[in-house]
């Protein structure tokens, strides 16, 4: 396996605060797989995906992103937050077509890539629309065609399906897992519920630093998993991972 | 989202309505003197004998107009000022540290307090008038823009940064326009603070003007001459403000939806 990130020796301190919040993390994650994150509220998913981001420097350690550390917030890391970040002030394209706008592509390069993901993430209808006036559904997939405009090599998604309603949610995990399936990107997605990390997930990472286990990656054969097969074997892998994190 | 509070136009019309009846008959039954109380009539007459003939040998719509004229170039002037110093120094500790308790101390002061140094420094025309117009309407918009930019959702400005954008990018396309609706609620208020201060300045030092109309008019006691420019203050004031929220309709039209 490829690496493409590689987290070495991570500490992460705040600044002001007296115990570290990451303490030497080591983690590895792979060209073209997505990777899942659980752990307890406040043990430091947010913190790591900050920091593999660039929007913060490791106290000490390094992460890489093939082979060169990161040094600051980059197009070829995109991020997806929980409350979207649209611009209320721009349209649906304009919103997906933002960092390609930055970065001076040409408009006719620009309209295509956008009426791509539009097509892809299901709301060519809804191009001149204002996020005010989408559900919040329809609002997470512009925030993942945004970030996938610029076709970054990892995507990160910091607990971006938690507000949203069950059934949303799966219409959108299906979206993800489609582009994962036909962009063969790598994806890092933060969740602090158990079965859509065990759906989403190649690997599973677990945050445990108060048991003194900064982080630890398990296979899953249950990735993507239709919930008609859920069985008992489901449950008792579901349970062994409830049991790490309590 | 915010449910619309109901307005009753009906009763709002009826309360002018009453006003206008009490007025009428407080002067049709002569209650109090012509002098001090003019009529509903008396009023309208005047106002249609200004129109016509003007104040003063000075057209009424001059008076009108410069007071606009006076008004407008200072808020102008304060806008392209105090928007950029503002948006900078809600970013930059250095230069907020550098003008904010400048303006901090300028702020509370009452324009007029310090119209007469003006007037000793730049003269008794119109530039006095406009840099004291210019100071009540610059601090306004310079705080709100301080606060607009202080209060941008801080996932903006990163998901920029991971899109690529550059500092400079961040700032004019993301920064700017989230801090547009405090610039909008900044200059509005600034207006106001401008509007209040010409009409003072007026009365203190011009020779034309709706302010210097009504003082000019009480000397003679022409309370029906009073009457009109107070009236069209008020209308005017009411417009302006109506006209900017139109304004800020159109450009900040995201702003209170979510
Ligand atoms: N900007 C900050 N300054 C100081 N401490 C912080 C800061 N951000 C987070 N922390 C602390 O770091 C720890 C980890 O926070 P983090 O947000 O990474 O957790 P999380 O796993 O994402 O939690 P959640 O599931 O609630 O989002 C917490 O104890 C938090 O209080
Ligand atoms: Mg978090």
């Amino acid at each position: 396996m490829e690496k493409i990130i590689e987290v070495k020796d991570l500490t992460l301190t705040y600044p002001g605060a007296d115990k570290s919040t990451l303490d030497a993390l080591n983690l590895d994650i792979n060209r073209g797989e997505i990777m899942t994150v659980i752990g307890k509220s406040g043990c430091g998913k947010s913190t790591l995906l900050n920091t593999i981001a660039g929007y913060l420097q490791p106290t000490s350690g390094e992460v890489l992103l093939n082979g060169e550390p990161i040094t600051g917030p980059n197009w070829k890391l995109g991020v997806v937050f929980q409350n979207n970040a649209l611009y209320p002030w721009l349209n649906v394209s304009d919103n997906i077509g933002f960092g390609l706008k930055m970065r001076h592509f040409d408009k006719s390069k620009i309209e295509s890539r956008v009426s791509t993901l539009l097509d892809q993430v299901q709301l060519a209808d809804k191009k001149d629309d204002y996020v005010f006036s989408l559900s919040g559904g329809m609002r997470q997939r512009v925030a993942i065609a945004r970030a996938l405009a610029n076709q970054p090599q990892v995507v990160m998604f910091d607990e971006s399906f938690g507000a949203l309603d069950e059934f949303t949610r799966n219409d959108i995990h299906n979206v993800v897992l489609d582009l994962w399936k036909s962009l063969h990107l790598t994806f890092f997605i933060i969740t602090h519920d158990i079965d859509e990390a065990i759906k989403l997930g190649n690997r599973i990472a677990i945050m445990t630093p108060d048991k003194g286990i900064p982080i630890k990656v398990i296979d899953n054969p249950y990735f993507n998993i239709d919930s008609a097969k859920i069985d008992a074997e489901y449950m008792k892998y579901k349970n062994d991972i409830l049991e790490q994190i309590v | 989202m915010k449910a619309r509070k109901k307005h009753y136009w009906g009763i709002t019309v009826a309360t002018w309505l009453v006003l206008l009846v009490v007025w009428q008959l407080v002067t049709s039954l002569k209650i109090t003197p012509e002098i001090l109380l003019p009529s509903p009539e008396k009023v309208i007459s005047t106002f249609i004998n200004l129109s016509k003939y003007g104040y003063n040998g000075i057209p009424l719509w001059y008076h009108f107009m410069i007071t606009m004229v006076r008004l407008l170039s200072a808020v102008v002037l304060a806008i392209i000022t105090a928007v950029p110093l503002g948006l900078i120094s809600g970013r930059i500790r250095i230069i907020y540290s550098m003008f904010d308790s400048i303006i901090q101390f300028i702020r509370p002061i009452p324009p007029l307090a310090y119209y007469t140094l003006l007037i000793l420094w730049v003269g008794i025309g119109e530039t006095s008038k406009v840099v004291l117009l210019y100071l009540a309407a610059f601090a306004p918009i310079y705080l709100a823009c301080i606060s607009g930019v202080q209060k941008v959702n801080d996932d903006y400005i990163k998901s920029a940064e991971s899109l690529g954008a550059t500092p400079r990018q961040v700032f004019f396309h993301v920064i700017f326009p989230s801090a547009l609706p405090d610039i909008f609620t900044g200059i509005r208020t600034a207006v106001g603070m401008a509007y209040t201060t010409v009409v003072a300045a007026e009365m203190v030092a011009a020779t034309y003007g709706i302010g210097w109309m009504i003082i000019n008019a009480s000397k003679y006691l022409k309370s029906d001459v009073m009457f009109v420019g107070i009236i069209i203050l008020g209308i005017t004031g009411v417009a302006l403000d109506q006209f900017l929220k139109v304004i800020e309709r159109k450009i900040v039209f995201w702003s209170g939806k979510s």
